[in-house]
């Protein structure tokens, strides 16, 4: 009778085991089998670890790199520092809160080309309205013509539709913290920035990390804004590895290379999971 | 009890996912039948097709949304398919995919083992990476054995067979037209190169740029805007193996010749960073004096019917470089039979009806192309000022493609350097180059 029911728990988590292999590990596994060949004339054959070696050989991929580090840098940073300032606005409970809320979310509510679309045109030269105000001050130059014109396009862009992800994100962590505590602190006659490094950045610390780590790994997954706004170019200028790999697979039809960069994708996304592992891990110690 | 009902449940219900994915899809049985069959209705001519010995499906993916009754070319296929299933009894299936999205999807239908159509419609241009991706078939033999296959014309033949081996077959014949304002250049475009800057000098003192061309980040900025210099100036981008050799002096001698013009305006700087839509603005608002577009461009470029019909735009010669004869690209659009097609038989008999001249003619007329086919062509709708202009053009001044198993990734690599070049003078051309060219000889030989 204890071994039936010890069995039985595994039995009812089967069906949600075999689906979570069927669209998870198989597709991860065929990836990694994938990167391990080549197809050319039709023919597909086998090369073993000739795809990453490749990859570590390639200029256009340690460019991608850098340029992936520049963008994400740039990103994560601005997305959840903006996000964070409107999360503590909106957690004082202003009038109209949610008209302001609407107003923040419409660019993640609009799809990704939409959005990446009406960039690029804002930054025309000669009909761009963005290029027409900021274009004389630059000397007249079309802004997305220059590699870091472009990539700063690509970078305020990304970020004015990822913020309401993040000020979501951010906004449920300050609700969590409990409103006798700033009232204690503000009886001891603690002052609001006192009160911001001592009480809400320390207890939002965790959802901080969180966010993060989500902003990182959807900065560096990162493909339809900046196919839609720069297609990876002037040149090269902003083809980050989403997009190097999205080139390889659906323009180039070069699976098994894209495969490769895709594991390799996989691999910094763990890394970065792992690091936001810990950090919960470190944090819930810290808590208990 | 209960629960052992459940798990029997639970394990009857993973049961059937697997063998439910896992069952082939279901093949109609075929009905054996010969017949000949005349058609009389929705063709100008009486059409003889003979009847497939086995009916049953063809499953098509084309560009056009059949219900859209706005364009004569959907219309047209529709006719088209209308008539091909009363004729044979063979049922179509028609599925939309846009042309640009065309070759992605049978690639990854290609890859991943799914469902793949028999006949699909795919630009020239696409077909060689499909090819490459395992996703089309060598149909020469079955093209060869066709009506229509000795009256195909010389462009169709020289763009779709390589090597003894035919994956499309060509509907039309389309190619790079240099369209002019005759207004703004009374003495029509300059032959060479260098005359150019004499009447960009001229226009740019009115406020106008010469010409607009797309030259963004595509392969086809290469293809038909770069290409072309690099033939007129001796160079190559392919050698015969298909392995690129794009660095050489010809290319920089082009890449410069575009960096002139940039430099002292004459091309608007939107031709090397824009979109298709954004570079043909300047002459659609009469800003730029000549564009560079293609037989195609008579349908897309906003008034370009209206004003060469009216004597105002004629097509122009193609730059040439160093004394040489300017080029202009060929390009086709294709019927193509997939590698997953269940239907072979099928989809010849529709290609087979297809070619039929009073289904091709208006077909390639439709698409302000020239049809592929020697008899299509002496229909009495292609004797116009546009039709006798292009061809003449393409006869005269017409390149072939390089053929290469990673065309479109060194087209890509080519453009993607090009532009970088394009906008940053500073850049040493030479070495930009082979630095891209050794990227693509690592990265895929």
């Amino acid at each position: 009778m204890k071994n039936k029911n010890s069995f039985y728990p595994y039995l009812l988590t089967l069906p949600a085991i075999l689906f979570l292999m069927l669209v998870s590990l198989y597709p991860t596994l065929y990836s990694f089998y994938l990167s391990m060949t080549r197809s050319k004339q039709g023919i597909t054959e086998f090369v073993g670890l000739r795809n990453y070696e490749v990859i570590l050989r390639s200029s256009d991929f340690r460019q991608s790199l850098q340029l992936t580090i520049i963008f994400t840098v740039f990103y994560v940073f601005l997305t959840v520092a903006i996000a964070y300032i409107l999360a503590l606005m909106l957690n004082r409970g202003l009038r109209l809160t949610g008209i302001y809320m609407t107003i923040i979310f419409l660019p993640w509510v609009l799809s990704e080309i939409t959005s990446g679309v009406v960039w690029r045109w804002m930054f025309y030269q000669d009909y761009g309205i963005l290029q027409n105000l900021i274009g004389p001050i630059l000397g007249g130059k079309a802004i997305i013509t220059t590699n870091w014109g472009a990539m700063a396009i690509v970078i305020t862009a990304t970020t004015w539709r990822s913020i309401s992800f993040a000020m979501l994100l951010l906004l449920a962590g300050l609700q969590t913290v409990p409103r006798e505590i700033y009232e204690a602190a503000s009886i001891d006659g603690s002052g609001g920035w006192s009160t911001f490094w001592r009480i809400t950045w320390p207890l939002v610390r965790p959802t901080t990390i969180v966010t993060i780590v989500f902003i990182t790994i959807q900065a560096i997954n990162g493909v339809g804004m900046v196919l839609a706004i720069t297609e990876g170019g002037p040149g090269r200028a902003t083809e980050i590895l989403g997009v190097h790999m999205y080139r390889e697979a659906m323009e180039f039809f070069n699976f098994g290379y894209a495969a490769a960069l895709s594991v390799v994708l996989l691999i910094i996304n763990i890394i970065l999971a792992a690091f936001y592992l810990r950090s919960m891990q470190q944090e819930s110690a810290l808590a208990s | 009890m209960k629960k052992v009902f459940f798990v029997i449940f639970a394990m009857l219900t993973v049961a059937m996912m697997v063998l439910t994915a896992c069952a082939p899809a279901a093949v109609p049985t075929p009905e054996k039948v010969v017949e000949t069959v005349v058609v009389e209705k929705e063709v100008e001519k009486t059409v003889v097709v003979e009847k497939p010995t086995e009916a049953g499906e063809l499953n098509i993916w084309g560009f056009y949304d059949l219900t859209n009754t706005e364009d004569s070319r959907p219309v047209m296929l529709k006719q088209a398919i209308d008539s091909f299933q009363a004729t044979t009894g063979i049922k179509v299936n028609y599925e939309q995919v846009a042309w640009d999205q065309m070759a992605k999807k049978v690639a990854l239908a290609a890859q991943s083992g799914g469902d793949m159509p028999d006949l699909i419609m795919i630009a020239y241009e696409y077909v060689q990476g499909l090819v490459n991706a395992g996703a089309l078939m060598d149909i020469k033999s079955q093209i060869e054995s066709t009506f229509f296959y000795n009256d195909l014309n010389e462009f169709e033949k020289m763009l779709n067979e390589e090597k003894g081996k035919r994956y499309a077959v060509g509907t039309f014949v389309g190619g790079g037209n240099w369209y002019y304002d005759v207004e703004m250049l009374p003495n029509g475009l300059p032959a060479q190169a260098n005359d150019w800057m004499a009447e960009c000098e001229r226009l740019k003192k009115e406020g106008k740029f010469l010409a607009t061309f797309f030259a963004g980040r595509h392969s086809a900025a290469v293809q038909q805007g770069l290409a072309p210099l690099v033939w007129s100036a001796g160079g190559q981008i392919f050698d015969e193996e298909g392995k690129p050799v794009f660095a050489n002096e010809a290319t920089v001698e082009a890449i410069n010749w575009w960096r002139t013009l940039l430099q002292n305006k004459c091309v608007p700087e939107v031709a090397f960073t824009g979109d298709w839509s954004a570079t043909e603005a300047p002459f659609v608002d009469r800003s730029a004096a000549a564009v560079r577009g293609g037989t195609w461009s008579y349908i897309y470029i906003t008034g370009l019917k209206e004003r060469f019909e009216s004597g105002k735009v004629k097509i122009g010669v193609p730059p040439g470089m160093k004394g040489n004869q300017g080029y202009v690209f060929m390009n086709t659009e294709t019927w193509a039979v997939t590698s997953g097609a269940k239907n072979v038989d099928n989809a010849i008999a529709f290609i087979n009806f297809f070619y039929n001249p009073a289904v091709l003619a208006p077909w390639a007329k439709a698409n302000y192309g020239i049809p592929a086919t020697a008899s299509a062509l002496q229909n009495p709708i292609f004797e116009s000022q546009f039709y006798a202009d292009s061809r003449d053009n393409l006869t005269k001044h017409g390149h072939k493609s390089d053929v290469s198993p990673y065309y479109n990734e060194t087209m890509d690599a080519l453009a993607a350097v090009t532009q970088e070049l394009v906008l940053n003078p500073s850049l040493d051309v030479m070495e930009k180059l082979k630095q891209a060219q050794d990227e693509i000889l690592t990265k895929y030989w």
